[in-house]
């Protein structure tokens, strides 16, 4: 039935197709819309017959005696598809187009190649196309399902954003303002009578929201969102272009967005999914950190069956810190990039060290970095840490001695709360340490290291047109026991890593005072998905790299707005510019985080398309140092398990359209049970590629739950703040609220950055 | 990019106005003695010791708390006495902003069972 009516709708296109008689030029023919026989015969003809033998064409074939015709097609070696009254569908080889062509049967020839691109690749990749087309007659676009996204900002008068009578989809919009001391919201009746005080031109910071939530609901037609009529719930939490304020988003913001969105959706009482594509490697990545047990407990709607919420989800995107060895451009640097994380268990009396290395002139997006090391619980008496930096002149030879040693923390235990610091003119180190955290009881310390009095590494780089720069080991000793766990760099990448392959002739610590006596052991990728992507109820999405287009299965590019072409596995022959990760085609990213989590959990959960994708860019978001991006003046190509997880929280968006008692354990259930990997699950892929099609077909259909379908009136909002709560009523609190009362300043952000600021404000002139 | 650079220039501003200090004030060796000062974690009191030294009392500080159960009544009128602002509430975690000089007060409610400062999140787009 499913092919019948995708048939359908493509002899529909083509008939209108052929009768407008265009005649194209050959490089068009992968695109073309409408081509005549012998126009497209004419072509080919000019192509060189070497050439012709190694393509293959779908086409559309209009015939005056179609089982003739059929006939006629496979003794040329081609395969039909579909026929129906006097239209055939078939793949051809190239050069039996002309053979076809002189058949007296043939009416018409036409490539069906351009039906394609009008919804891009990725719907088709996940099956989404075919869901929009109609399962059994039913069509699924996420009509009344919300889709809330947590990101950097919107360009909410974007036209991707508009429903089929020109009005903006958008339901609500709130944006936290540390400057103002308030968090504003518009609703869906300001947004369209444009009367949203919220700006939304020329706002840096919106690039990423924008593309992100044009993946789950744009509705253009050329890169349409997987729920393009789904409803819109936009939570800004960034504050980058906030004159006096400071970059960036936090964990509690996560928070936040999700209350509000949920509790914004209750008042339309609609099914409700909620994308996050941010994340942090602060934390013990073990489903204890309150962000996680919030998360966890704000899967909650105004309904419940048998003590199960329904029509409220979570996805949340992976993260993109598995190092991409290939990006570095000498082969020593490859084999030596671990990862940012490493695991230790050290046996009593013995010692071992990581070893963290910069590449210059790659700044770390963080400063300073931080190394958060969490050890097994009860071993606080058992482990001592130490750090020593050096300064490293020949990283790729990889020789450093205690003559480049530049800072260094001495040995110190586990105590409650020790800490201690060193600098010199470039590299700073703290050290802090927890017996006990609150939530885990385990061990922790926290190592930061950054610029000195220096203001940024690259004004410390020691030659910023080489590869050299600063290598940080951190010891860990187990004194009375043995000492285990695991730890992470916040700020790392590609560029910024636990080295791995460390042997005895790549360094020579056994000099002077430092670092004698330790032994250099591996960094890894393993346990790189980012919190909150390592809570237990949320889905969490890793990337796989697509096809694009269509028709080729070796293939995965894009072009830019001047047609140039780029190949997104293609490391080598891409520009800088272009920004190309590598990879294979259908296979994880290889930026793409993986599991399993600290406490051993499987994740990522499933994999979607993350590279290339196209989507939504918005007005104001600078690209010229990045023309191979822009694909038109309104779409731009990006890449990350950023962008794959919108596509996920679009299919919720359609199962929820089926089904708007569904659970979240039922929705994972539903996702993982119909991955490309359903049987043989493993924490690099989890359950493998998505498949739209068979998760809504393993699901019932149920439509009441939720029967909401009007807009959001900027008189709804009164009751979603102060305080913004999602399991009780508003309790007075006097005092107690942030939004709307100025009193609060713009300190509020710059004290949680400042924990990290702190590092370096301590330490010695 | 501009992002990195925002965060650069603010750090810059805020080091070159630093003043470096060799002992803890009092206030911390105080909250340390107490049994609120092990409900919260380590970035926390990293942040929570900065800012005291750097005597910036009245200063915000963004958090997320947890109680032992669903608050009450009473326990609304205890935040609201300590100074929390509470922004969102999602059963048990609570996220909002403490002046400072409140925290030990905050930490030292018997309802409250843990305080996790509110760090930064990154884009997951490369």
């Amino acid at each position: 039935m499913r092919a019948i009516t995708l048939t359908i709708s493509i002899l529909f296109i083509s008939t209108l197709c052929m009768a407008s008689k265009t005649r194209l030029p050959l490089q068009m023919l992968m695109n073309t819309t409408s081509q005549t026989h012998h126009s497209m015969a004419k072509s080919l003809s000019a192509i060189p017959s070497n050439q012709l033998s190694i393509a293959y064409f779908h086409v559309l074939i209009k015939s005056n005696h179609p089982q003739k015709t059929a006939a006629h097609i496979s003794t040329l070696g081609g395969h039909v598809g579909t026929v129906i009254g006097s239209i055939i569908t078939a793949r051809m080889p190239a050069n039996a187009i002309n053979a076809l062509n002189t058949d007296n049967t043939v009416e018409a020839i036409e490539a069906s190649h351009q039906l394609i691109p009008s919804m891009d690749t990725a719907r088709h990749n996940t099956g989404v196309s075919t869901l929009h087309t109609g399962v059994n007659g039913t069509q699924y676009h996420g009509k009344d399902i919300i889709i809330g996204i947590i990101d950097s900002g919107l360009d909410y008068s974007h036209s991707d954003f508009l429903d089929e009578n020109n009005q903006s989809r958008v339901q609500y919009f709130a944006y936290q303002s540390v400057s103002t001391g308030q968090t504003t919201a518009c609703a869906h009746d300001t947004i369209i009578a444009g009367t949203c005080a919220i700006p939304t031109k020329n706002d840096t910071a919106i690039g990423h929201g924008t593309h992100v939530t044009g993946i789950a609901a744009s509705a253009n037609t050329t890169y349409t969102g997987i729920a393009p009529k789904s409803d819109i719930m936009f939570f800004r939490n960034d504050f980058s272009n906030d004159i006096n304020e400071i970059a960036g988003s936090y964990t509690a913001g996560l928070l936040d967005g999700v209350v509000a969105i949920f509790s914004a959706a209750d008042k339309l009482d609609k099914p409700a999914v909620i994308n996050i594509s941010q994340g942090s490697h602060i934390g013990a990545h073990d489903n204890t950190s309150l962000l996680e047990q919030g998360l966890n407990s704000a899967i909650q709607g105004k309904y419940a069956e048998n003590g199960k919420n329904y029509g409220r989800a979570i996805v949340v995107a992976a993260g993109n810190e598995y190092v991409v060895s290939n990006l570095l451009d000498k082969g020593d640097m490859r084999n030596l990039s671990g990862g940012i994380h490493s695991s230790f268990d050290i046996k009593k009396n013995q010692s071992q060290a990581r070893r963290l290395w910069i590449v210059n002139p790659k700044a770390p997006r963080r400063t300073p970095l931080l190394i958060d090391i969490w050890f097994d619980i009860g071993q606080q008496n058992n482990c001592h840490i130490a750090a020593n930096a050096y300064s490293y002149h020949t990283i790729v030879s990889g020789n450093v001695s205690t003559n480049h040693t530049i800072s260094a923390i001495a040995d110190m235990p586990l105590s409650e709360d020790n800490t201690a610091d060193d600098s010199d003119t470039r590299i700073a180190l703290l050290a802090s340490t927890d017996a006990s955290d609150a939530l885990n009881s385990k061990p922790r310390a926290l190592i930061g290291f950054g610029p000195g009095n220096a203001s940024s590494w690259t004004d410390i780089a020691v030659d910023p047109t080489t590869n050299d720069g600063y290598v940080l080991d951190i010891i860990i000793r187990a004194s009375n026991n043995t000492c285990s766990g695991n730890m992470w760099i916040e700020g790392g990448g590609t560029y910024v890593n636990f080295q791995k392959n460390i042997t005895a002739s790549r360094y020579n610590v056994s000099n002077g005072s430092h670092g004698h006596g330790y032994t250099l052991n591996d960094g890894d990728n393993n346990m790189t998905v980012a919190i909150p992507g390592t809570a237990s109820e949320v889905i969490t999405v890793g990337a796989f790299t697509q096809q694009k287009p269509l028709g080729n299965e070796q293939i995965s590019t894009w072009q830019d707005s001047q047609q140039n072409t780029y190949d997104a596995t293609d490391i080598t022959n891409s520009p800088t510019t272009a920004i190309v990760y590598g990879g294979s085609i259908g296979s994880r990213c290889p930026f793409s985080s993986i599991g399993p989590t600290a406490d051993n959990r499987l994740k990522p959960d499933i994999l979607a398309p993350g590279d290339p994708i196209i989507s939504s860019l918005p007005a104001g978001f600078n690209l010229s140092n990045y023309p191979p991006l822009i694909v038109d003046n309104t779409h731009y190509k990006s890449q990350g398990t950023s962008q794959a997880s919108p596509h996920i929280a679009g299919i919720i968006a359609l199962m929820f359209e089926k089904n708007n008692r569904l659970t979240a354990d039922e929705i994972k259930r539903a996702l993982i049970s119909t991955g490309s990997k359903a049987s043989n699950a493993d924490y690099h892929n989890g359950y493998g590629r998505t498949n739209a099609i068979h998760a809504l077909a393993s699901i019932s259909e149920e439509h009441d739950g939720y029967t909401g379908t009007g807009n959001l009136g900027q008189s709804d909002l009164t009751s979603l703040t102060n305080p913004i709560s999602n399991d009780s009523p508003a309790q007075s609190s006097n005092g107690c609220s942030m939004i709307g009362n100025s009193q609060y300043m713009p300190f509020l952000i710059l004290a949680a950055l400042i924990q990290f600021v702190y590092i370096k404000r301590r330490l010695k002139p | 990019m501009i992002r990195y650079i925002l965060i650069f220039f603010c750090f810059t501003s805020i080091i070159m106005n630093a003043s470096a200090f060799s002992s803890r004030p009092k206030d911390y060796l105080d909250f340390q003695k107490s049994p609120g000062y092990r409900k919260i974690n380590l970035p926390l009191r990293i942040n929570w010791e900065d800012i005291m030294h750097h005597n910036k009392k009245n200063q915000r500080i963004e958090c997320i708390i947890k109680t032992n159960q669903k608050l009450t009544e009473d326990q609304f009128a205890a935040l609201d006495k300590s100074k929390f602002a509470i922004r969102a509430i999602i059963g048990t975690i609570i996220t909002g902003t403490i002046i400072a000089k409140q925290l030990p007060q905050l930490a030292n409610l018997e309802f409250i069972t843990s305080i996790e400062g509110s760090v930064p999140v990154s884009p997951k787009a490369n």
